[in-house]
This record gives C-alpha cells, structure tokens and sequence, in this order.
C-alpha cells in the first residue's frame, strides 16, 4: 500500500506487470488440473478431499484476488469493505450450519 | 484522514460547479428521466409516497374485515369483485392478499424508499457538499428499476389468482405450493410476481447502495472530515453499507424461490410434502429453514434501513429546533457503526419457533439483546440534546418530538421478544404486530413527517402550513397510539397476528377481558354503539382509530401540495438558522448545487456557541465571518 | 458541471469514484454467492438422499475454467495495452476476451443440453434408474376420446375483476392430437371444427352466459398423446390439462420406456445403518430388479462382491457403510450392454436416441453424439416401467433433485455474470475509441473497472468447479 501512484504507470511496470500476469495465468492452469487429480485420488475419506480440493480452490483464488484484480497494492479501505463482508458471510455460513447443533439435548436427554 | 491532509488537487473539476450554464432540457428530461439527484429524490419521495398510501388502504380493508367480519364492507366491497369479496364481504383470501401485500409494499415500496432513497438522494450530496451523486446514471437506473418492480408489484394484483397471499416474509413451502396446482401458467401467478418484482427491488436497493457509500466517502467537499459529518450522513452511510450486504441474500432466496415454482426444484421443501392430500411431484429434500435464514439475514437488517434514516432525520431537526448542538455527536456516530455490524448477527431471533438448537438460540439472544445498547445510546443522545434548550416547536419538531417515545416504546416492547423463553408465547401475536408497528409507523414514519416539513422550505422555497401541520400531528399522534397499544393488549391475551375475522372463530379462547377493553365497551356505549366487553371488542377500537388516521393525513396531503404554489415564502436561504451544508445552496438548489465551491469549516452542530455573535455558526461560515440572510435563487 | 474523482484519484480514500463503487458491488456479490454457497452447504449437510459426487463430466469444467483464466489473463492484457496506450493491441486483447466469453457460454449450452436429456426414475421403493427416453419422449397416450370439456375459470379473476393474463383454456391441447379431425358437436349439436380462435369464441359465450364449462363431443373418437408435463392430473378415463381443459376416453398407454444406463440403489439403505449384510439384503430385493430382470441383478451381486472385496483390502479398518465413496462404488452400476455382452432381454431401441458416456470412461467424448448422426450405438438395454412403479422421474434438471437445483442455480447465475460481464467489455470496445481519444486514462480506469468484474466471476467460477464437478 506504500506505492507511490507514478510508478504504476511507467512502461517497464507495465511490461513486467504482463509477464507476471502470464505467468500467474500458469500457476492457475495447473493449479485446475491439480484440483482434479485431487479429486480422484483416494485419501482415505471424502471429507479429506473435499477439504484439500476446497483448499487448493482457496489458494486459486486469493492468486486471482491479489495479483488480477491487483488487490495486493490497493488502498486500505477496500479492505475494510471486504474484511467486513468475510465477517458477515462467515456468520452466514457458520450460523446456518449450526442451526440443530444442541449440546444440551445431549448433556440432559 | 484529517482534513489537513486532503490536497485537493482536483479543484478545477469542482470549479464547474456553479456553471449553469448548460443547455435547456425538455420537462421528459428535467424531471421524468434526470439524473441530478435532487429530483430522483423527489421522484422516489412522491411514489414512495404514493405506495405509503395504497398500503394504507389495504390495511384499513383488512382492519374492516377484522372490526366487522361478515359484514359487507362500504364502498369498496363490490368493487372488488365477487371472487374475492362475494356480496362486498372481505374473503379470507383477499385479506391474506391484502396482509401480504401491505407488508411488501410498506416495507420495500414505501418506507425505504422515502426513508433512505428520497431523503438520502436529495440531502446527502447537500450535506457533504458534492454537487451530485458519484453515479448519477446509475442513480436514475436505480429509481427505474425501483419503479418497474413497484408497478409489477401493482400488476400482480391483477393475475388471475390474485396477488401474493403469504405474508410479506413469503415463507415456503407455502409460498411455494400455493397458486401451483391449478393455474395455467405458473409464472403468471401474484406469488411469481413477487419474486420477480422483488429481484427488481433489490437489484435497485443494491445499485442505490453502492451509489450512497461511493458518494459519501469519495464526494465529500473540502475540509468535510469524517467527524465533520453530520450524523445524517453517518447514518446513511451505514444504512448504505446495510443494504449493500444484507440484501443479496434476500435476493438468493428469492432467486432459489423462484426455481422452486418455475422449475419446480425443492431447494425450500422437505421430503414427503403433501398437500390437499396429495404428494407433490417434487424430489423433496430441501429445507424451509433455508429460506427463513435466508430471509431474515436481511430480515433484520433492513428494521435498521428503516429505522435508521429515521433517526437521522431527527437528529438534523432536533439540534435545529433546540438551538444547541446534538448532544454527543461521538457517541452517536460510534453506536450506529456497532448498531449496523450487531444487526447483521441476530436475525435468527425471528425463528426462535423453528426448534434451533440452544447454540444458535443462546447465541442470538445475547446478540439481540447487545443491540438494544446502541438503540438505547441513540435514543438516549437525542433526548438529553432536549436537556435546557429553548425549544422551537414547529411541527417538524413536533413530529420529531413525537418520535422519541413512540420509538422508544416500540423498541422497549421488543425487549421480551429476545428472549426465546417469552418469544416462545408471544411470536406470531398482536403483540409482535404492536412492536414492530411502533417502531415504524409512529417512529419511522413521524421521522419522515418530520423531515418533509423541515426541508420543503430547501426543496420549494416556501413553508408548509403551521396550522395544517397541527392539525395533522395531534390527531395522528392520538388514532397511532390508539391503533397500536391495543395491540399489545390483544397480543398479551394470545391474539394470532393472521386471524381474518380477527378472532371471531375462536371466542371461546378470546373472550378475556381488562379494563381497557371493558372500558372501551362502556366508551362506545355511551354513543349507544354495542361493543364486547372482551378483547375482541378492541378490534372496534383499533379500526376507528386506522380510519381516524387515515382522515388526519388530509391536511398534511392538502398541505403537500398547495404549499407548493400557496405556503409562505422563505426570506433567506436558511430559513430555520440551521448549520449544516444543505443551506448553504440556493433555494430551490439547482443542477450542481452550490453557487460556490463549497468548504466545511467545522463541525455540524455549532449552535450557541459561546462569544459567538447569533446562535448559530453554520459549516460553511469562513472563520470571522458574518452570518448573512440572503434569498438566491438557483438558475429556474 | 463535472462530477470530481472520476478518472484521479481522491488523495485520503485513495481510489477514483468507479473503483470504489466496483469494489462495493462486489462486496455485494460476495454476499450474493456466499448466500448460495451457504445454501449448497446447507442442503448437502441436510440432505436425506445420497448426495450425487462425480457426475458431471470434469471436463466441460475443466475446459471452462482454462477458459475463464485464458480471458481473465486477456482482459488483464488489453488493460496493460490501454495503459500504454495502445489501441491496437488493446482491440486484440478484448476481442480475445469477449470470444473467451462465448466459448464459455456456447461449452455450458452443451452441457446444460446434455442434461435435459437425461432422465432419473425413482421407483416406489427408492430405486433409482438413470438413462434415456427412447425417441426422446415420454407420452401418455388416449384413446377413443369422446368429450372435450374447456373451462372458462371464471372464479379465477384478480382485483377488481380484471385479468392481465388468460385463465381460461386454451387450444394448446389439440396440438397432441395424433389422430381423428378436431370436429366436435357443441351442446346445441351444430357441429365445430376447434381452432384456437374457435376455442376463444366459445369460451366468449360460455363466459357471457356465465356458464363455467363448455361440452364438447367429437364425431369420431379421437387419439391423444399428451407430455405429462402439460397435464395436472389423469385417470383411468380422464385427463385434465393445466389449463383446465378436460378430455375424457381411455388410458392406452403411460409406461415410461427408458434406456438404462446406471441403477442406484442407495437410496434403500436407511441412513444410520451400519450393518452392511442387512444393507445388501435390502438391496436384494429393489423394486429395480423387477423392472430389469434377473440377470442384471447376477451382474450387479458379481459387481458388488468385487467392489466389497477392493474395499476391504484397502480399508479393512473402516464401517463401509460410512464410507460414501464404497457406497457409491458398491451400490451402484453401470448398465452397458457393449460391456457386459447382450443379453435376452435386449430389445433394440429405435433411431434418434441419445448415448451418454461417464466421464471416467471417455473423456475424449465432449458432446454427446447424436444418433442421427453417428449412427449410434445401441448400449443400453431398454426396459417398460409402469406408471403404478414410478415414484418420482424428472430429467436432470433442477427438479430431479437439490443437487442439480443448485447445480442450475449457482452455474446460471455464473453464467448471467459473464453475460453482463461480456456486455459490458463490448460496449468498452466498440464504444471506446472516441474517449480513448479524448481522456485514455479514463478508458483505462473503465477497463480495469470492468475487468476487475469479470475477475470476480472467474473468482466464483474456481469454486463452482471443484464443488459441483468434482466432490
């Protein structure tokens, strides 16, 4: 975030820039064909690998996140929006999902 | 982020601002398809108005069918039709029609648009001195998508099976399974409608947010720091953020609602549904707590996107009409940052019923009952503003006044309903109704009376009338409180919130009384009108009292409009001495706002400061300068 | 009058106006798909059937995900290239984009087609068999009809009496006449030959004498076949259209004809059990094997008895009723008569049916090859089910079960993103040469506005592959 604004816009940031894209495009592309290899490899629960494919996937992600959509040099608002919007879909996920959970069915009945 | 630091680099753009001279627009353009954000706010304003009024309508035919069960209703009833009202008497069907749609229209067509969409529009860019919205293309888009959803909304009324009919929450599976069996086209059906409009609606609500954050934080003028900001602003901005995160979730359950009816999938149907004792043609395996997850995720939210323009408002009316500065201004804007993030985690309050385990339970009761500590904050702030000011009282604060405890006890009542203990007996009761009708009709919208009045000299450049403004706040005030805390009563008596014939099938269960209902009884008595001395009686009172308000909002509709051309003229541009950015602007403000570059020079509430030459020290005022009282007149 | 910020930045926020506003609305999207993820997490963790894994061909999602990064690299491209301010290279990029885009959607078309073809039976007692409908088509066939009833639904009226859409029949039903003249005696006995205008004309009258039907009998006993889809209910002697109209004759003919290409039977094994030999008992018995007959159910104990057998040597720790994937791999089967050899019961299907291939076996075939075209090989035995033995059928569309419901929903919704995403890095590029030409940095910034979008959908679409094709 300590970037100074000319710098990104001078033609030898650009270039490389672009190499980097490409090469970011490759990680990614092997990336996917790690994701499906996974898939089919028995790690001993299905549990397993949903959490190693879902990680990789993770890993595509903040790849795509941080480097595409630059956010790796954006300003520190931006940060703020998104840090609170992880927050309040975490409590979707995790909220929902705990909908039944009752450890005191199962401590009293 | 301190003013000092902001270098303003991008003067010359601002410099623009008060060329006028731009070319002349046809009226189409001017007023139906602009983008200045003042008369978007207006057009928000007059059709939210607009559907506050249908909505109104439709609760005071459900009101006669609760009052009067049975009985044909006047006027309207034949014209209603004979399937839905045969020999003028309100069908069960047409009052759930009216109920869900009351809901609907209230909520999403009435009072968030004229809340945070009118109000937001037209005051917002004034306060922080922008001269339009960040977006103002995507501003109109959003009025227009708003729009189209409303009229859909309005047209679903006439499919052949009427309009949505379960409930504005549109729990499924019914309002999955119901108006599916026996229509020709299911997407033709007011339950379809719904959720399409709705996708409208919150595609609009989105655009709109989007446009409010990006302007409140990018547009602000020079030397507008963060806690320069009037609280207005601040509210607006969380609403915005509200919007912004809570809906799409609203937007998946109707989008997920939508696949249900439409292709018939099961995301929000359980196993072995039948209905009519019929099994369904459905793969089942869904949930019907999805949804209601779904829908109270922004459920919640979105009571704070309508409470919270509301408390802005008054918040601008009262340091105005009390000459001193809004007390802790601070603690205000900090309570509604932890105000907007808590609502986003306590939804699940709304569903205490569904069986959750005590987890999610425990958890959201201790959430929900944190919350009431900023609302309490706010509510607190405002009152001791009161504290030892010499009060103005013209009707804006009237109405401002008359929010405090109106929203106070809509809030307090909420109270017991955290618990799930006490929510257990009291969900789906008057109670509930009572609550949740206090905080909005006698809080949110008395905000809103309040705000029309204190800013339509700014918007028109004339004072609506004092003496039709009396006329309209008293006896509003007396029919809300009539209407509403009878309500409670019922509710505490076990009153279900969907009764139809308002409890005549059930009088052996409903045949309690107190002293409020038998003294309503005697009451009526006197003008020899027989009324059940039991709860049920109440039911009488309750629906006078809608029909008595719904006559006490003429005066304010006659003096909406002739006010326009016959109320008095304003002399300065800031006719109630206030001290925010909005009068700094020509009355009416033209396109651009500002005559000048707009500065902020301090902080919002400057009233009596001491040494100071008038009680006022407006935003705007350059250090050492005079107060001046000047009319101008934007380029019209 | 300008609005500030618009192509500089705003020195404290550090962002010009559309950047923001982009990031905002994609905090909005965040909620959007993290609503529906949260749903498919919901629905798997509470689903009370087994959770379909690996039957999605991988390689459409494959090919759509290097697809997606392909452009997110392009669009990232033709970015750079306005930075430095070339035109031309800028053109190139964009084109490449927007073409990426179309390949995705024309791939999903596909695959989306692939699936309305594919049907699932549920019989009775929760087994499952999958393939396709001979000819394409599942009929209900009438005979001998010789009362037509249309409604006028005049009770179906909205507000006020006034209806936007009409209630009433209509003459959609004739279209499924397959035999015999639409010529009909009205109650008076004057004859009519129905048309739809002559359907709207009665229906006119019926309504004007406030009468709720109108009878109609043919003059020579007519034939229908009917897509159950059209029709709310039938019997034994009538059947109702869903928009009210009534024929009545005689059943002929409901049994569903399908190819098989895959039995499930897990849904006969209750979810808590743990006792494996009371499973394989329950097995023994499915309604399946009375519809496929004897022999597939010796090839499926045969299949079963391996399938145990690698398990067992692999995990001889483990309660296989709890490994899902031994349960996926045991307690269902592929039928293909190409590999197990024709058997009697084999009968041969007619043209223009539709082979599948599992991905596993021939990732090579992208595309379903049509009969018509390749000739087609006669895989799958075709077996009679009767309507009294179907529980519950559907193709695979978002009502076959929640899984493809989510499936439809989150890859549609996906799909209208790159739509809009594509619409919107059109009008950049055709549509951008005159403020390249007057403010190129603005251009620019629009550009990385718009691609910072069209990241976000392959950001979703990384997720959506691993989750629906793959676990």
């Amino acid at each position: 975030m300590s970037h100074e604004h000319q710098d990104h816009d001078s033609p030898e940031y650009l270039k490389k820039q672009s190499l980097l894209v490409w090469k970011i495009g490759g990680v990614l592309g092997f990336c996917t064909i790690a994701t499906w290899l996974v898939a089919f490899h028995d790690f001993g629960s299905h549990g397993r690998n949903i959490t190693i494919g879902l990680m990789i996937a993770a890993f595509k992600a903040s790849l795509v996140a941080l480097i595409f959509m630059h956010l790796k040099s954006e300003r520190g608002i931006i940060y703020k929006f998104l840090a609170f919007t992880l927050v309040f879909v975490t409590g979707l996920f995790v909220l929902t999902y705990l909908h039944w959970s009752d450890p005191l069915k199962d401590y009293l009945f | 982020m301190s003013a000092t630091a902001i270098a303003h680099d991008d003067l010359k753009n601002t410099d623009h601002a008060h060329d006028h001279g731009h070319k002349k627009q046809s009226f189409l353009w001017k007023y139906i398809f602009s983008t200045d954000h003042k008369v978007i706010g207006l057009q928000y304003g007059l059709t939210a108005m607009v559907f506050l009024l249908f909505g109104f309508f439709l609760m005071m035919v459900m009101r006669y069918s609760i009052a009067f069960p049975g009985k044909p209703l006047p006027l309207f009833g034949t014209l209603l039709g004979e399937r839905w009202a045969p020999g003028g008497v309100v069908s069960p069907d047409l009052y759930n029609m009216f109920g869900a749609m009351h809901g609907t229209i209230m909520v999403f067509l009435g009072i968030v648009p004229l809340g945070f969409a009118a109000f937001g529009n037209y005051i917002v860019p004034l306060q922080i001195g922008a001269i339009d919205m960040a977006f103002p293309k995507l501003n109109a888009w959003s009025y227009w998508l708003f729009f189209v959803g409303g009229v859909m909304m309005l047209l679903s009324f006439f499919m052949p099976t009427g309009a949505a009919q379960v409930g504005w929450t549109n729990y499924s599976p019914l309002a999955t399974t119901v108006q599916y069996l026996d229509v020709k086209n299911i997407f033709f059906t007011g339950q379809t409608q719904w959720l399409v409009s709705m996708i409208f609606i919150i595609s609009s609500s989105l655009l709109g947010a989007v446009n409010f954050v990006t302007t409140i934080l990018n547009l602000r003028c020079k030397g507008m720091t963060w806690m320069r900001m009037p609280f207005f602003v601040w509210a607006m901005l969380v609403t915005g953020f509200l919007l912004l995160l809570a809906f799409p979730p609203l937007e998946v359950a109707a989008i997920l609602q939508l696949f249900d009816r439409v292709f018939g999938s099961s995301f929000f149907l359980p196993t072995g549904l039948v209905e009519a004792n019929q099994h369904l043609d459905i793969s089942g395996g869904g949930s019907p707590l999805l949804y209601q997850h779904l829908f109270w995720f922004l459920g919640h939210p979105e009571v704070y996107v309508l409470i919270l323009p509301a408390i802005a408002t008054v918040a601008e009316v009262i340091p105005c009409n009390i000459r001193r500065p809004l007390w802790g201004h601070k603690t205000m804007i900090y309570a509604v940052l932890v105000l907007g993030f808590l609502s986003f985690i306590v939804w699940a309050h709304h569903m205490y019923l569904t069986g959750m385990g005590s987890v999610v339970s425990t958890f959201f009761q201790i959430t929900t009952v944190l919350i009431s500590v900023p609302s309490v904050i706010l509510l607190t702030c405002l009152m001791i503003s009161l504290w030892g000011g010499s009060i103005r009282f013209n009707t804006a604060m009237l109405f401002a006044c008359a929010f405090l405890p109106m929203f106070g006890i809509g809030g307090l009542t909420g109270l017991p309903l955290a618990f799930n203990m006490i929510d257990l007996f009291l969900h789906d009761t008057y109670y509930v109704i009572g609550h949740f009708h206090y905080v909005v009709a006698p809080g949110t919208i008395f905000a809103l009376f309040a705000g029309i009045y204190h800013w339509y000299p700014k918007i028109t450049g004339r004072f609506m009338s004092e003496k039709l403004g009396r006329v309209h706040f008293w006896p509003s005030l007396v029919f809300m409180n009539l209407l509403f805390a009878p309500m409670m009563i019922q509710g505490m008596a076990g009153f279900h919130r969907r009764w139809y014939d308002g409890g005549k099938a059930f009088e052996d269960t409903t045949s309690v009384s107190n002293w409020f209902s038998q003294g309503w009884s005697h009451f009526a008595g006197i003008f020899g009108v027989h009324v059940e001395s039991t709860m049920i009686g109440l039911n009488s009172l309750m629906s006078f009292a809608a029909w008595g308000l719904a006559i006490a909002q003429i005066p304010f509709i006659i003096n909406l409009f002739f006010s326009i051309k016959g109320g008095k003229k304003v002399t300065c541009d800031n006719p109630w001495h206030a001290t925010t950015m909005e009068w700094d602007t020509p009355t009416p403000p033209g396109h651009g706002n500002f005559l000048h570059e707009p500065v902020a020079y301090r902080n919002p509430y400057e009233y009596s400061v001491p040494g100071a030459e008038d009680d006022y020290t407006p935003q705007f005022l350059p250090d050492g300068a005079k107060v001046e009282e000047k009319l101008t007149r934007a380029e019209h | 009058m300008e609005i500030p910020y618009t192509v500089k930045a705003r020195p404290d926020t550090g962002l010009w106006n559309a950047k923001m506003g982009i990031w905002l609305f994609l905090a909005s999207e965040v909620m959007l798909f993290g609503g529906l993820f949260s749903a498919y997490i919901f629905l798997r963790i509470g689903a009370d059937y087994p959770w379909p894994v690996h039957v999605l061909n991988p390689w459409y999602g494959f090919i759509n995900t290097l697809v997606l990064i392909f452009s997110s690299i392009t669009v990232l491209q033709a970015w750079l290239a306005l930075k430095m301010r070339k035109w031309g290279m800028y053109q190139i990029w964009m084109v490449l984009t927007i073409a990426c885009a179309g390949a995705f959607m024309c791939i999903k078309t596909v695959e989306y087609n692939d699936k309305f073809h594919h049907y699932g039976v549920q019989l009775n007692d929760g087994s499952v068999l999958e393939g396709h409908l001979v000819n394409n088509e599942y009929l209900v066939k009438f005979g001998e009809v010789k009362t037509v009833t249309l409604a006028t639904r005049l009770n179906a009226k909205g507000m006020l009496g006034i209806n936007l859409v009409n209630p009433a029949s209509d003459a959609g039903f004739l279209k499924y006449l397959v035999e015999g003249k639409p010529e009909f005696k009205d109650e008076s006995g004057n004859i009519v030959t129905l048309d739809s205008s002559v359907v709207a004309k009665l229906l006119a009258e019926a309504t004007k004498n406030k009468k709720p039907t109108v009878k109609l009998t043919a003059v020579v006993p007519l034939k229908f076949n009917i897509e159950p889809a059209r029709l709310a209910a039938y019997d034994k002697g009538k059947a109702a259209f869903r928009d009210g109209t009534e024929i009545e004759g005689k059943l002929e003919d409901d049994t569903m004809r399908l190819l098989v290409d895959k039995v499930d039977l897990r849904r006969l094994i209750p979810t808590q059990e743990e006792n494996l030999g009371k499973a394989v008992a329950d097995v023994n018995d499915a309604d399946a094997w009375k519809v496929l007959g004897p022999e597939w159910k010796e090839k499926y104990l045969k299949h079963y008895k391996e399938e145990s057998g690698k398990f067992a040597k692999e995990h001889d720790k483990q309660v296989p009723l709890k490994n899902g994937d031994f349960v996926r791999e045991a307690f269902t089967m592929e039928i293909s008569l190409h590999e197990n050899g024709a058997t009697a019961h084999q009968v041969k299907p007619e043209i223009n049916e539709k082979e599948t291939h599992k991905a596993a076996e021939s990732p090579q075939h992208m595309a379903p090859t049509h009969a018509a075209e390749g000739g087609g090989h006669h895989d799958h035995p075709e077996i009679a089910i009767e309507k009294k033995d179907i529980h519950f059928y559907s193709n695979f569309t978002p009502k076959y079960n929640n899984y493809f419901a989510i499936y439809f929903a989150l890859t549609g919704l996906h799909g209208l993103h790159v739509i809009g995403g594509a619409i919107v890095l059109s009008y950049f590029l055709f549509f951008g040469k005159k403020m390249f030409k007057e403010n190129p940095e603005h251009l620019a910034n629009r550009v990385e506005t718009g691609g910072l979008f069209w990241h976000f959908v392959d950001l979703v679409w990384i997720f959506l592959f691993p989750l629906l094709y793959l676990m």
